[in-house]
């Protein structure tokens, strides 16, 4: 039974924040629960929020100044998680319920975002969803640095009607073994198996990790495939295109 | 010597191997993994969806490769919330039903939070989940039955697992820590509510409770009541559990041995769960402090069932917060489990990707110490002991001050086998909220008469036929009793009986320091040493030349301090003794570096650091320090934001 959803993975290509960046470059917002006007929980990415638990609201707001803060009503949050359950997976539900923590019914507008997508997700759920077709997949392979032990670590996603329906490793169990496999022959399994034009890329672990932490690498993806340390699999004109406008024109 | 054989078949490392969605090569290549860093045991969950569905026989090969290997294995059978499945494992259609699922009669559903995908618990009070999961015990069986005629060879070094599964999770979510008032236990959904009618009709028709009269019966089911019935529904709903998985499991010839583990993960508490989805929508790192604290309460919470005590586990994950933390906060969430759980004969479970993504040099520290830990040379001793009606429900009374003047040495249990696995325990406190009926009265008050000290709760939850043995063998009527009068209400009433003594308590106190404080004096009870600073915190296991006191430093930045001691000992680097000593465990004299004896020592702890010590007995006596009310509070110094 091989997992549609492997959440560790997910984190391990698309992930922002968890791990190794700056807390000032990408913190968002603290977010915190009130119950009858006391905090009774909260999370704020880089710090402790145990101490703030039993404090009044009114309290918070005049000595949590060193921080954008939302206070939210434990019975909205419950209502938003029961809403949440009803998606597929983690990272639907994540988004269901950053949707909501980013819509203040208050008025007061956050200045920064609950949280920063992942730029492959940015370009992927904006103006190229019109472009791009309903049902695709996407192969990931990134490729250790010379002299480094281990495997590739590889991601698939598979997006149906618009949405993220699986990610994992790729099973590659019921594929031909054969010694001259390629990267060709691998993604058009890929297509046959999951029945939707699967688009590869192989990249360097390093360049991945590097482009993740930015908001707009797009150019250094360019560059990166302009000098053939990275390559789409297979290579097509139409997607270049895409990442051209992207780079340069912000499209 | 096999890890199996060498712990007991008890290893306190446990990693977990999710068999159900590796391929065969992968599979393979983990478990020589595994053989390669000298692990002779591994553990898995047996999914029930994946077992029903499993027509590649993935479960028959599992077992296959790992007796190919040699490898002992242990399955866990239950449902838990540690399962990487979809529901935790339950059939999707019992898991999409929203008629049977777990609630809180104030905040709804009862969710788990974790990948690969957030859900609603399933009610363990619902009659079609529990049919189909006797069925699932007894498909199981019976797929045991047939490999031990086809292949006994098999099964050599497997064992099987039962755990308290979702009872523990049924709570209200938020409020921070597990202890919090609000955080109240049990399953309010229709079929608990149900089962909790059932349960007071059954519980309250027996004789105990007719007395004098059968009008007095009805007492009992009156409202005043209703939050001590639902604790006592509670853990009885549980034992009932466990014991009928066991007798399911046992109705049959089982050819492998079958243990209890009280499994706990914390990633999954409900007192985090805000946080947890919180930071799921942030896209952030987990809150590692109120990680750490629900390690802390789960430490303190100890069950039995039929008279053989859950073997306490904890597990982290690799789809929930714990993934998320720096290496220096997951090496320090494990150690600090680990010496909480292993030295009380329990396991911390881990999966193989999470153990591998651990430095080196780590593993093999703490592979070290975990086989320390097992050889039970160094043990974590209960001195004070809450019986509670629940074990997940927050307990009252004095209980946090117990636990915050004598950290995990003060335990929580739910039954009183407990007690008969503590010959070191010296008090036992009777929770306010637990309904003390006759048998039990009896087996405390022998206890006690033993020469240990009893601390029972004054008012109503007391049966008559409990109340009269009580008064009997005290002379309350003959007014034996001793008033000592407390702070804040905390007066207490003491009656001496045979070698010990019996106190009763107002419940209804507010400030329980100096009770506490004057009870652990009375008892004996001494802490060996004091630390500077509250944000530190000590796990002291006693072995048999002196202490491993392990220093704890749960903060972002490094801690220095001074300790000190009643009288002068001699400290020593624990991982001396740990690794040199022919005896491990035990530190010889000689081995012993030169450093003077002192009451007083200066400790600098790094940021998410665990010092460990050993302090060595002077002579045949050991340096302690009395117990004081001034102790510093761990939570007391800590106010800055870290």
């Amino acid at each position: 039974m091989q997992h549609r959803f492997d959440w560790r993975v997910y984190q391990e290509f698309l992930t922002v924040g968890a791990r190794g960046v700056p807390l000032a470059e990408n913190a968002g917002p603290a977010l915190f629960v009130a119950r009858e006007g006391a905090v009774i929980s909260g999370y704020s990415s880089g710090e402790d929020t145990d101490e703030w638990l039993g404090t009044s609201t009114e309290e918070l707001r005049l000595r949590y100044a060193h921080r954008e803060h939302r206070v939210v009503e434990e019975a909205d949050l419950q209502k938003w998680i029961r809403e949440a359950l009803a998606k597929d997976h983690v990272v639907d539900q994540a988004e269901c319920l950053r949707r909501r923590l980013g819509a203040d019914p208050g008025g007061t507008q956050l200045s920064r975002p609950v949280a920063y997508h992942h730029f492959l997700l940015d370009g992927l759920q904006g103006w190229w969803s019109r472009v791009l077709p309903s049902n695709y997949g996407i192969y990931l392979r990134l490729e250790r640095p010379r002299g480094v032990e281990g495997a590739p670590r590889e991601l698939c996603l598979v997006v149906r009607g618009g949405r993220l329906e699986s990610f994992h490793s790729p099973d590659l169990s019921g594929m031909a073994r054969t010694d001259t496999r390629g990267d060709e022959d691998l993604v058009r399994y890929l297509s046959e198996k999951y029945l939707v034009p699967f688009q590869g890329a192989v990249i360097p672990e390093r360049d991945w990790e590097d482009w993740s932490k930015l908001a707009e690498p797009w150019r250094l993806v360019l560059m990166a495939l302009r000098a053939r340390r990275a390559r789409l699999v297979p290579f097509r004109w139409g997607l270049a295109g895409l990442l051209g406008a992207r780079a340069y024109f912000g499209l | 010597m096999e890890l199996w054989q060498e712990f007991g078949g008890q290893p306190p490392i446990r990693i977990l191997i999710n068999y159900w969605e590796l391929a065969p090569d992968d599979l393979r290549a983990r478990l020589d993994a595994l053989q390669r860093e000298g692990f002779s045991h591994v553990s898995s969950f047996v999914p029930w969806q994946a077992f029903e569905s499993d027509i590649s026989h993935k479960l028959m090969k599992f077992l296959q490769a790992v007796s190919e290997r040699r490898l002992s294995l242990s399955l866990i059978l239950s449902p838990d919330v540690g399962v990487h499945a979809l529901h935790s494992g339950v059939p999707r259609d019992l898991a999409a039903s929203e008629e049977i699922h777990a609630r809180r009669a104030g905040s709804g559903p009862c969710v788990v939070a974790l990948a690969p995908r957030w859900h609603a618990l399933p009610s363990l009070h619902s009659a079609e989940f529990m049919k189909r999961y006797w069925a699932f015990l007894s498909r199981f069986l019976g797929f045991l039955s047939d490999l031990d005629r086809s292949q006994s060879g098999v099964l050599r070094r497997l064992s099987v697992s039962v755990t308290g599964s979702f009872w523990k999770y049924y709570r209200s979510p938020g409020g921070g820590s597990f202890d919090s008032a609000t955080n109240a236990a049990g399953d309010e959904g229709k079929s608990g509510s149900a089962s909790f009618l059932k349960y007071l009709s059954e519980q309250y028709s027996q004789r105990e409770f007719a007395d004098p009269d059968a009008a007095a019966a009805q007492r009992w089911k009156t409202q005043s009541f209703e939050d001590v019935n639902r604790r006592h529904f509670a853990q009885s709903a549980e034992d009932q559990f466990r014991r009928q998985s066991e007798q399911i499991l046992l109705r049959k010839y089982l050819p492998v041995p079958l243990e209890h583990l009280e499994l706990y993960t914390p990633e999954a508490d409900p007192a985090y769960l805000h946080t947890a989805v919180l930071q799921a929508a942030a896209d952030g790192r987990a809150e590692f402090t109120r990680l750490s604290k629900l390690v802390d309460a789960c430490a303190t919470r100890e069950t039995a069932v039929d008279r053989r005590v859950c073997r306490p586990c904890v597990q982290w994950t690799g789809f929930g917060g714990f993934q998320t933390l720096s290496d220096s906060e997951r090496q320090f969430l494990l150690l600090k489990s680990l010496l909480l759980v292993a030295s009380r004969g329990g396991a911390v479970f881990l999966e193989d990707r999470e153990w591998r993504r651990l430095s080196r040099s780590f593993r093999k520290r703490a592979d070290l110490l975990a086989r320390r830990l097992a050889e039970g040379r160094l043990r974590l001793g209960a001195s004070v002991i809450q019986v509670v009606p629940h074990l997940w429900s927050p307990a009252g009374g004095p209980w946090k001050e117990w636990s915050r003047l004598l950290g995990p040495e003060a335990r929580l249990c739910s039954s009183l086998d407990v007690l008969r696995a503590h010959p070191e325990t010296k008090l036992v406190v009777v929770d306010p909220a637990l309904i003390l009926r006759a048998e039990p009265a009896r087996e405390l008050l022998d206890w006690a008469e033993a020469g240990g000290a009893l601390v029972l709760p004054q008012g109503p939850l007391v049966t008559e036929s409990a109340r009269a043995q009580i008064s009997t063998r005290l002379g309350v009527k003959q007014g034996r009793g001793r008033a000592i009068a407390g702070r804040g209400g905390a007066s207490r009433q003491t009656y001496e009986l045979g070698a010990g003594k019996v106190h009763f308590y107002d419940p209804q106190a507010t400030d329980w320091r100096d009770f506490a404080v004057s009870l652990i004096e009375e008892a004996g009870i001494r802490r060996r040493c004091q630390l500077g600073d509250g944000r530190l915190q000590t796990i002291s296991l006693e072995s048999e030349s002196g202490q491993g006191l392990f220093i704890m430093n749960g903060t972002s930045r490094a801690l220095s301090t001074d300790i000190h001691f009643a009288e002068s000992v001699r400290v020593t680097d624990l991982a001396l003794s740990l690794t040199d000593s022919p005896n491990p465990g035990v530190v010889e004299p000689e081995q012993v570096p030169p450093v003077e004896p002192a009451r007083r020592f200066s400790l600098e702890v790094p940021s998410c650091g665990v010092l460990p010590l050993s302090v060595l007995n002077s002579g045949t006596a050991t340096a302690v320090v009395a117990v004081s009310s001034e102790l510093p509070s761990p939570e007391g110094e800590h106010a800055a934001p870290v």
